[in-house]
């Protein structure tokens, strides 16, 4: 086979500009800005990492790719574009939210590390082969468990990430054992060449067996249910912004990459209009296939979700049980399973993303100043920092999902699409109505934490906080994107369905 | 070949519960280190050279130091006076026991089993190489990421914060 | 008897679940970090057969990286406890409850 090396690195641009960005950070902290102050740093530094991400967006909206490199090592079309930049977007809110943080020293390896996630991510997002699939889930994971061990002053930091990395390693031998298996009935790592290695085996058991335990190795990256354990942990214990980085980023990618892997590696062939690998999860009509193993996570992660995350005391744990809710309804549109669903469930993802990380920001903003994330510790909010307080408003409202926010339209489209794929019979209704009675419970926790800033009595000798200008152009910029994706949402789910049709999913 | 590998196996299952029994830590890693080997010893009987040599390079020689290691950092050498294993044991057996009867018996029942080797596999070093700097050449870079990313953390991590300096 | 693909798959097979048991059930850190290496190693034994008995070499390059990623991942584990050691002077699984489940 002949490769060219020079082809390669054209179609791989934007990543070799996020992985020379994260150096650049790395270097100049390393040798010029080492002696100023640490606000100074992460002021310069971060600048750099945003401009390394504007960089690689400005690239792949300027120069348009469609290819498919090395047998699906490395895929790029317009679908894989619109992913990675809304990945960028991400990654670049992370950097800005975290300038004004305080617990690291070491902040050029900081901001490599989230660079070097972000590639891992983007990797991600254009595999289309088990072993770059492999490879560049675990990029993203080391990076972002060293990202939550990265307050050493904090004995809870070391703990979270420890959990979060034993948690993640046995997610990782579970698909890799699924995907040896794979690799095995096969024969080829390609996804589509296994896909038509499987099309009239029919089901295999240790088809079987490799479904199920790559369903539980994803399972734990989008932090579903029985999985979820090392999410409230990781999200509390981790410094805010590389939780909000976990939360959002690696969340987006995981659910494109599930969706794909399910999509185009488990499809097998159509017997009565029901996909052979895939099977049904229509109600009172399954067909065994990995679509129902998927309902019942779905199914647990909406329940076990909502109604723990009713009795939490810390925000930050209150917003981890509420992203395995959410887990739970994105995983509606992982089974959906059709190009339309993953045009909602990308635009679900992400907005749900950027919606967190501004949630966690307004966190970080109340964190610095009282040292905890206790809901007491937001009472009296909006009379402490009213814009901070609009925000998170919006925020909270989003994720509850109330139109025209963008949380709305992301369920709404999710459902849609899941009723269309049960049509005629609506198979997935029953699905979709535990999901809305669902988010109907998740208002009561999103509106104790709007109750706590709006309504609670300040603490007494509370004063005004002292909100960067920075942060605040940063949180009140989040909160319009958020406003903005929901008002007008064709601007995202237009482009999506425009570039899933050109992709040919 | 069969007696070849039936004393590999049965080394290499050996090691793998004695690595999981022990009580003592030291004693856990050699017995881990002896299941490396015994799999590198797989390898090469499946003919896989390469990655068999790899396997007792950085297995029985990186990650088993690495271990040994990190017992004597952390002082577990003495062989705890309580119990070992964790309250809720049986529950543990009883998943690990569910887990490979499934995986037994979705291994016998499965069509994959029929499949006879090859005659005679050319699995030569140069064909990797090639195979490495051609399809694999992206995974090879992603690799190299990681390992950045890997060591810069872990130095990070495990460095010892020298009070609060500058 | 002939030595066929089951045998060596329900070798690797008993090797994982050795490793999920270790994970579950021991108390110690590193003996439960041994453990996922184990597990990880099965899946090695996985694809090396696989490659063998499939008649193509990308299994054997698949173990090449897989042996790779777990090198690093053997760095930042160790380092992760090395780092909580310090902090808390334990290395078992019970004393991780600062934070509740």
């Amino acid at each position: 086979m002949n490769v060219s090396y020079l082809e390669l690195l054209k179609l791989a641009a934007p990543e070799t500009i996020v992985v020379l960005t994260a150096l650049a950070a790395l270097v100049v902290d390393l040798t010029s800005t080492r002696d100023l102050e640490a606000r100074f740093r992460f002021i310069i530094n971060g600048m750099i990492a945003c401009a390394g991400c504007v960089a690689a967006i400005v690239w792949m909206l300027v120069m348009p790719a469609h290819a498919n490199a090395l047998e699906g090592m490395f895929v790029v079309d317009p679908l894989t574009q619109v992913v990675k930049i809304a990945l960028l977007g991400l990654t670049l809110f992370t950097v800005l939210i975290s300038m004004d943080s305080t617990f690291t020293e070491h902040i050029g390896e900081y901001l490599a590390l989230i660079l070097l996630a972000a590639v891992g991510m983007m990797f991600l997002v254009s595999a289309e082969d088990i072993l770059m699939i492999f490879i560049s889930l675990e990029l993203t994971s080391l990076s972002l468990y060293i990202l939550a061990a990265f307050n050493k002053r904090d004995v809870n930091s070391a703990e979270a990430a420890l959990k979060y990395f034993l948690f993640g390693g046995m997610a990782a031998a579970f698909t890799l054992f699924g995907l040896s298996l794979l690799y095995g009935l096969s024969g080829a790592t390609n996804l589509g060449q296994i896909a038509a290695a499987l099309e009239d085996k029919g089901l295999d058991p240790l088809l079987i067996v490799a479904m199920v335990m790559i369903v539980l190795g994803f399972g734990f990256k989008v932090a579903a249910v029985p999985f979820h354990l090392w999410a409230p942990d990781a999200y509390q214990g981790a410094p805010t912004p590389s939780a909000a980085f976990i939360a959002s980023g690696s969340k987006v990618a995981s659910f494109f990459i599930f969706a794909k892997v399910m999509m185009i590696g488990f499809t097998g062939g159509e017997t009565n209009g029901v996909h052979e690998i895939a099977g049904s999860a229509a109600w009172q009509q399954f067909v065994s296939g990995w679509t129902p193993v998927v309902a019942v996570v779905a199914v647990l992660s909406m329940l076990l979700g909502n109604l723990v995350a009713i009795v939490q005391s810390s925000v930050k744990r209150l917003i981890a049980y509420s992203a395995i809710a959410h887990a739970g309804y994105m995983l509606i549109g992982v089974m959906a399973h059709s190009g339309e669903a993953v045009a909602s469930l990308v635009y679900y993802a992400v907005t749900y993303g950027l919606t967190t990380i501004g949630a966690f920001g307004v966190v970080a903003v109340v964190e610095a100043r009282s040292k905890d994330d206790q809901l007491a510790s937001f009472a009296g909010l909006s009379r402490r920092a009213p814009v901070v307080s609009l925000c998170m408003m919006i925020f909270m409202l989003s994720l509850a999902g109330i139109p025209p926010l963008a949380g709305f339209f992301g369920k709404f489209y999710v459902f849609a699409a899941a009723l269309k794929t049960g049509a005629p019979n609506l198979g997935l209704l029953w699905l979709v109505i535990l999901a809305i009675a669902m988010s109907a419970v998740s208002f009561y926790y999103y509106l104790q934490v709007l109750k706590q800033i709006y309504v609670a009595d300040m603490p007494a000798g509370a004063e005004e906080l002292r909100v960067p200008v920075l942060g605040q152009v940063v949180l009140g910029l989040i909160a319009v994107g958020v406003i903005l994706l929901g008002c007008a949402p064709n601007l995202l789910v237009g482009v999506l369905q425009a570039s899933i049709k050109a992709a040919g999913l | 070949m069969t007696l070849p590998f039936a004393i590999i196996a049965i080394l290499t299952i050996a090691a793998a519960v004695a690595a999981m029994s022990l009580r003592n830590l030291v004693h856990c890693a050699l017995a881990l280190t002896l299941a490396f080997a015994g799999l590198a010893a797989a390898f090469l009987n499946l003919d896989a050279q390469f990655v068999g040599f790899a396997q007792i390079l950085v297995y029985v020689g990186a990650v088993a130091i690495l271990i040994v290691f990190a017992i004597l950092l952390t002082r577990g050498g003495e062989t705890p006076e309580k119990s070992v294993f964790s309250a809720s044991w049986a529950w543990g057996l009883a998943v690990a026991v569910v887990v490979f009867a499934t995986l037994a018996w979705a291994i016998t029942k499965s069509a994959v089993v029929e499949r006879r080797p090859a005659e005679q596999v050319e699995a030569s070093v140069r064909q990797i190489g090639d195979a490495l700097m051609t399809r694999f050449v992206l995974p090879l870079e992603v690799i190299g990421l990681l390992l950045t990313a890997a060591l810069m953390g872990a130095v990070i991590i495990a460095m010892r914060e020298e009070g609060k300096s500058k | 008897m002939n030595v066929g693909l089951e045998h060596y798959l329900v070798v690797s097979a008993l090797l994982f679940a050795l490793g999920l048991l270790g994970v579950i059930t021991r108390r110690n850190l590193l003996v439960l970090y041994m453990s996922l290496e184990l597990m990880l190693n099965s899946a090695n034994l996985a694809l090396v057969s696989f490659s063998r008995f499939n008649d193509n070499l990308n299994g054997q390059v698949m173990v090449f990286f897989i042996i790779t990623v777990a090198a690093a991942e053997v760095a930042v584990g160790l380092a992760l406890i090395v780092a909580l050691y310090r902090k808390r002077q334990t290395a078992h699984v019970e004393d991780l409850t600062s934070m509740k489940l």
